[in-house]
């Protein structure tokens, strides 16, 4: 239906027009190209040996840190990307000297890292002083004499007295001094006598942990002090550092543009070595649309003389690469075929068949005049400020329709931000009420059986678009019998449901169509066995089938669950803030503000329940009616880049 | 005493606090994954937010069904006369929505952590990411269908 049509073609050159026919193919980038090569060699890509990306990159990284700008939550699914000429990447890139640039940053990154190396150690060895600040004597007189040894540690605070008995008792010749005391570890320090009992034994059934102090001329106190200053100079030299880096934002920019000139440069590379060579001529393998090849071909030759495209046929059984071309009204809705794969070979693209349904179910799920006017707003809002890329600008104009959509959808089921119109003045109140037709709330079986309708016309439709697929691809016979039959097997029992609660007259008539169509499932579903019992028994089976149309038609009933949830939720807020109104004074802003959140809050996790939920129908109940998604994407070589979009 | 009010609030009360429990358990368990992502990543920051609210929805659930039983007795409105096997049948009604909120509350976040692994890996893949634990929620928003039927098919 709409998946645009490719060409095969080969492209072969003279050398030494190869670099200029590449970047050519990049810049109108309308080429899928193809590994070319006989054999697809193992060897790792060798990458562009003068210039490393990562090295750009990650200077570009510090740089913004340096800044100290921080992303919108927008902009992490956004970031803004400036236009800009491709000339003027080149000129940046030759002319710029972006190297030393780079390696001063390199060098300040590194001294970053011995800094903050240096300041992790010394916050280690205050840590470690701490709890001794308190000693008077300098840390290199704690140290063992010929008689007397000391060993200072830690215990827990409840193992210290303890410890004091069992030393007071097994180790007589021996002192604790408690140097510092928290509510769980005590720091002490023990005297003991060389040659008296063996004391470690002691310390550690208690738990003590040894520490090793410094040997220094100084006090502990001094010895902090120092550690203290040597701390605050490597804060300072890191201030000092990253004013430096400030220096260089204004380059930042400049660098953008060159690390996106050599990512296209890497880009061409990958494709380069996928073209066959020989001495003197190369050879390109790729996919064209039809419609972008005549320009194509007209632009190489013009450009590069010494050069030839032609068509060439596809091997058996290879598969074009899938581009969807869709018109603009159903553009935005092959974002939802894209979650589920891309249309192969003999598939049609299920875009269009699924967009009324999918804006439908969006539109019921959220429900809402309000909710409805909020969404469209705020999404044309982002869609004229953001630069975004091609699935993120689907969505929005996605949301925008929807939010459209969901406008005319509210007023059907009369909800305006949940407002209980009983109580809206005349005359705007009961026009409100004359044009809610449906009451998900008061009345919700009859919504109900709407969304379950809904779901048995959407499968309907699905066996439909599998019946026109099958015809047209010539397997016509298939076409009618399976999907023909079933779609008037399902429409006559459909039908008989409906009639027997609302109109019983024609009930007789439709419950003997179903019996019919039911027997000619049996008749020619067993048509590919082929003994006349095999025929019979999957004749019979196949009417099973009925049960798992009729669970995927009971999946739709969400559209009700989501309905009721958004209208209600509305309420609550609603009455919530209704009861504040009464407070004194600052009553209205209690009230404005519980208004504003809830419905805010209400309306997000609304939208993405719409969604999720009527992208699943689409996903599981209807294209497991006709659709494999069994395709390949379709990227032709073009320009990528991380930071600007070349124009 | 009058049982048949206190058997309506319980229906109301379970069917909000274990839908409550199970979306919390959910996101609790999708959050500890996101954490992991977004330590190595934290540009992933709002899609992994997405991810992880997916389990939240059967919390509202819990409390659309609790509301709706309210309703049902006009509860906000200063209550009417429930006679008691009225109110026990509210209470069953409530069970469907408050059991299936809870277990899938739990296994929809196991979904969504493997959703939420996926797009540390492949984050342009973020579509079907989200579909995943989709899955799993069909089976609350059953549950909350059948307490609506139930609740709105009794008569007071």
């Amino acid at each position: 239906m709409s998946i645009a049509d490719m060409e095969k073609v080969a492209v072969i050159g003279h050398v030494s027009v190869k670099e200029k026919i590449l970047s050519m193919l990049q810049k109108s980038g309308v080429m899928h190209i193809l590994d070319a090569r006989q054999k697809a060699s193992d060897e790792p890509d060798p990458g562009d040996s003068t210039v490393s990306l990562q090295e750009i990159e990650s200077a570009i990284l510090l740089l913004i840190k340096a800044s100290g700008k921080k992303k919108s939550f927008i902009e992490n699914f956004a970031p803004y990307k400036e236009p800009v000429e491709m000339s003027l990447l080149e000129k940046t890139a030759h002319e710029f000297d972006w190297r030393s640039l780079i390696s001063s940053i390199k060098s300040i990154e590194s001294e970053l890292a011995n800094l903050a190396n240096l300041s992790s150690s010394l916050r280690k060895e205050r840590a470690l002083l701490l709890p001794w600040v308190s000693l008077k004597v300098k840390l290199k007189d704690l140290a063992c004499t010929n008689k007397t040894c000391m060993a200072a540690g830690a215990v827990k605070t409840k193992d210290l007295e303890p410890l004091q008995e069992a030393l007071f008792l097994q180790a007589p010749a021996s002192v604790i001094q408690v140097v510092s005391k928290s509510p769980d570890k005590a720091h002490i320090m023990i005297f003991y006598a060389k040659d008296g009992i063996y004391i470690d034994e002691i310390l550690s059934k208690f738990g003590f942990e040894r520490t090793t102090l410094p040997v220094s001329e100084r006090t502990a106190s001094e010895e902090l002090s120092a550690v203290e200053s040597s701390l605050k100079e490597a804060e300072q030299e890191k201030e000092r550092l990253f004013a430096e880096l400030k220096k260089c934002l204004p380059d930042l920019q400049k660098l953008f543009y060159v690390h996106d000139y050599f990512f296209q440069r890497t880009v061409k590379k990958t494709a380069e070595r996928k073209a066959g060579v020989t001495g003197s001529t190369f050879f390109l393998s790729g996919w064209v649309p039809k419609h972008e090849l005549v320009g194509l071909t007209d632009k190489l030759k013009r450009e590069a003389p010494l050069c030839e495209v032609e068509i060439v046929e596809p091997e058996e059984g290879e598969d074009r690469p899938a581009l969807l071309k869709n018109i603009p009204a159903f553009y935005p809705f092959e974002l939802i075929t894209r979650i589920f794969g891309l249309p192969g070979k003999e598939e049609v693209d299920p875009t269009g068949p699924l967009s009324m349904f999918y804006l439908l179910f969006f539109a019921m799920c959220l429900s809402d005049v309000g909710y409805g006017i909020i969404l469209s707003a705020v999404s044309w809002y982002f869609l004229k400020k953001l630069t975004l890329s091609e699935g993120g600008k689907k969505l929005l104009v996605l949301l925008f329709i929807g939010g459209i959509a969901t406008i005319f959808v509210g007023v059907i089921s009369g909800a305006y931000f949940s407002i209980d119109l009983a109580r809206v003045p005349a005359p705007i109140g009961p026009i409100m009420i004359k044009m809610r037709l449906i009451d998900p709330v008061k009345n919700p079986l009859s919504v109900l059986g709407l969304s379950v309708g809904l779901g048995v016309l959407q499968i309907i439709y699905g066996i439909f678009v599998s019946m026109y697929s099958k015809v047209r691809s010539g397997r016509w016979l298939d076409g009618v019998l399976d999907d023909g039959i079933w779609i008037f097997f399902l429409l006559s029992l459909s039908g008989y449901a409906v009639s027997s609660v609302a109109a019983k007259a024609y009930s007789g008539v439709l419950s003997s169509m179903s019996m019919i169509g039911a027997a000619l499932l049996v008749l020619t579903q067993g048509r590919q066995e082929k003994n006349i019992f095999q025929k019979a028994i999957k004749g019979v089976l196949s009417l099973y089938r009925t049960t798992s149309y009729l669970g995927d038609a009971l999946s739709y009933s969400r559209l009700l669950a989501l309905m009721m949830t958004t209208s209600i939720i509305g309420m609550v807020v609603n009455i919530i803030a209704g009861l504040t109104g009464s407070v004194p004074y600052v009553g209205y802003f209690i009230m404005a503000a519980i208004l504003i959140f809830g419905h805010v809050f209400n309306l997000v996790i609304s939208v993405l329940g719409a969604f999720i939920h009527s992208a699943r129908l689409q996903l599981v109940e209807f294209f497991g009616k006709f659709y494999e998604g069994s395709g390949k994407e379709f990227r032709p070589m073009s320009y990528e880049t991380k930071y600007v979009v070349i124009k | 005493m009058d049982w048949g009010i206190g058997l309506a609030i319980a229906g109301a009360a379970v069917a909000a606090f274990l839908g409550a429990a199970g979306s919390a358990w959910g996101i609790a368990i999708a959050a500890e994954a996101a954490g992991g992502v977004i330590t190595e990543d934290p540009e992933k920051f709002g899609r992994v937010l997405v991810m992880l609210a997916l389990p939240g929805t059967q919390g509202f659930y819990g409390f659309l069904g609790a509301f709706y039983i309210m309703m049902k007795i006009n509860l906000l409105g200063g209550g009417m006369p429930v006679p008691f096997s009225v109110g026990l049948q509210l209470f069953f009604a409530a069970l469907p929505l408050g059991v299936a909120a809870l277990v899938s509350g739990y296994y929809q976040g196991r979904a969504s952590v493997a959703g939420i692994l996926l797009i540390a890996k492949r984050p342009e893949e973020m579509g079907k990411a989200i579909i995943l634990p989709a899955m799993v929620e069909t089976y609350a928003v059953l549950g909350l269908l059948a307490t609506i039927i139930l609740v709105s098919s009794i008569k007071i």
